[in-house]
């Protein structure tokens, strides 16, 4: 079990934001401990992109507060140590893989050296595309594409990955795939990790803690521990129970 | 009398024998590149400048735009000849003028479909938008500042004719001039053909090139 929780990295306090007259968070808190798989679980259009886009300082909160690292300044340094990985794979169309995971360094420091030719392999062959750097985006399957895109995240070495819904919409076996490659690598390189999805079979399976946001104007239902041994089983029934959990908290609603 | 195929093609070969020929047909083409890069650097700022500041699309949009794109070529190269004499900077400046709305519109049109969430990612791993311009924005923009291209070669090749005629004093178009003054007509047909020949050359030949060996990662 995960009792040593690490020290915290970010807290959100309070978050409001509105789309004109359309309020999408309606007072939006919790926190992410380091090296903490979280997973932020809500209903489709609840709000969990705007969450991450907020976070990933991409849009503006009308309210609220967000310390890192216990301070409330957002600094180039948090900036830099953060990837995101989004719903669709979001690739440049004109460049090969591998040069869609080395944008990520030349935007981030202007040019690359020969040293990051290594950097960048090294990038491909954690998520298994070794052998299709040189193939175009649309040569490859949905899941390929948005293993391209997790290398592209992960060729800066964050120390904090911010995703998406990164497999919604692929079958269900890539999807078990990316999960467990996911979970993999985050151990490996000891990240703090936000994985949103409207799932709750994989915020099961995946994370530290769930946080389960309401339907719009949204606010945190309830924060669940998952305090289950990893790997951990797809079959446990325990998963089964506290995925029957969370559904009676949204009322046996469909979540997409 | 009026001069038939035969004295237009020995007319056109004779050219083609002479330096100086040459020199005249390289004149030209010299304007006509010079003339449209300027154009093109112009126009695209123009096109691209409006998704940064609300300013730079009220000036492009109202002004800018309306000024190259009602003024006829002629016109521009009379007030050209006025300012700067017959120089290359006539011709030169008269077929930037030309093709400038070219470039607007085009480059407009592609800032207007430029995928925006490409550009959201490139926002997670730099601040830095000239990087993001480089990067992303840019290639975005290649096939329409290809097709910018295109269509300002042949409105570029109009152009300096004209602007030869009134505002040079070497080029295809004041040799025209001066063949049609002697009334050597087999000479103003014979360099009719020289700027067909370029024309169809460039375009068919050179631009169906690019367009089928390059373009074809950069387009959607
Ligand atoms: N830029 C925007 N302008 C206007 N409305 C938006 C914008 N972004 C999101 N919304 C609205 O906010 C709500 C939440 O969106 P989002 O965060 O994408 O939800 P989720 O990711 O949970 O499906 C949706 O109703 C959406 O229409
Ligand atoms: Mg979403």
């Amino acid at each position: 079990m995960e009792e040593v929780k690490g020290k915290e990295v970010l807290r959100i306090e309070g978050l409001h934001k509105r789309f004109g007259a359309l309020v999408v968070l309606d007072d939006v808190s919790f926190d992410i401990c380091q090296g903490e798989f979280i997973c932020a679980l809500g209903p489709s259009g609840c709000g969990k992109t705007t969450i991450l886009r907020i976070i990933a300082q991409l849009a503006y909160l009308d309210e609220g507060r967000i310390f890192i690292h216990g301070n409330e300044l957002i600094t180039d340094g948090y900036l830099n140590d953060l990837s995101v990985v989004f719903q669709e794979p979001r690739l440049l169309y004109w460049r090969t893989v591998e040069e869609n995971v080395k944008l990520a360094l030349e935007l981030k420091r202007g040019r690359v050296s020969d040293r990051d030719e290594a950097v960048v392999s090294k990038a491909l062959s954690m998520v298994g595309l070794s052998d299709f750097g040189d193939a175009f985006p649309h040569e490859l399957s949905g899941g390929m594409k948005q293993r391209a895109a997790l290398a592209r995240a992960l060729v800066t070495e964050p120390s904090i990955l911010l995703m998406d819904e990164p497999l919604t919409g692929l079958d269900l076996r890539t999807r078990e795939d990316l999960q467990d490659e996911i979970l993999r690598i985050w151990k490996e390189r000891d990240m703090t990790a936000i994985f949103v999805t409207h799932d709750p079979l994989e915020a099961i399976y995946m994370a530290d803690r769930i946080i389960v946001l309401s339907d719009r104007p949204t606010k945190v239902k309830e924060v669940l521990k998952v305090s289950l041994n990893r790997p951990r089983n797809r079959d446990d029934k325990r998963i089964k129970e506290l995925e029957k959990y969370i559904r009676e908290l949204f009322g046996y609603k469909k979540l997409e | 009398m009026f001069p038939g195929p035969i004295e237009t093609v020995y007319a056109f070969f004779s050219i083609l024998a002479t330096q100086d020929g040459w020199y005249q047909i390289g004149v030209t083409c010299y304007r006509v590149f010079i003339g449209t890069l300027f154009g093109s650097c112009v126009g695209a700022l123009c096109g691209i400048l409006p998704r940064y500041s609300k300013m730079a699309e009220y000036a492009v949009r109202s002004v800018v735009y309306p000024l190259f794109e009602s003024i006829p070529a002629l016109c521009w190269v009379l007030v050209f000849v006025v300012w700067f004499g017959l120089s290359d900077v006539t011709p030169i400046l008269a077929i930037s003028t030309a093709v400038i709305p070219f470039f607007i519109i085009n480059i407009w049109e592609g800032v207007k479909e430029l995928d925006e969430t490409l550009i959201e990612m490139a926002h997670t791993c730099t601040r830095n938008r000239l990087r993001i311009l480089r990067k992303v924005i840019m290639p975005m923009l290649y096939p329409y500042a290809f097709s910018a291209f295109k269509t300002s070669f042949e409105v570029a090749w109009k152009v300096v004719i004209l602007g030869e005629v009134f505002g040079a004093a070497c080029g295809i178009g004041y040799m025209l001039w001066i063949s049609y003054e002697v009334y050597a007509i087999e000479y103003v047909f014979a360099w009719t053909l020289c700027c067909a020949i370029i024309i169809i050359v460039f375009d068919y030949g050179l631009f169906n090139y690019i367009d089928r060996r390059y373009m074809r990662r950069w387009k959607r």
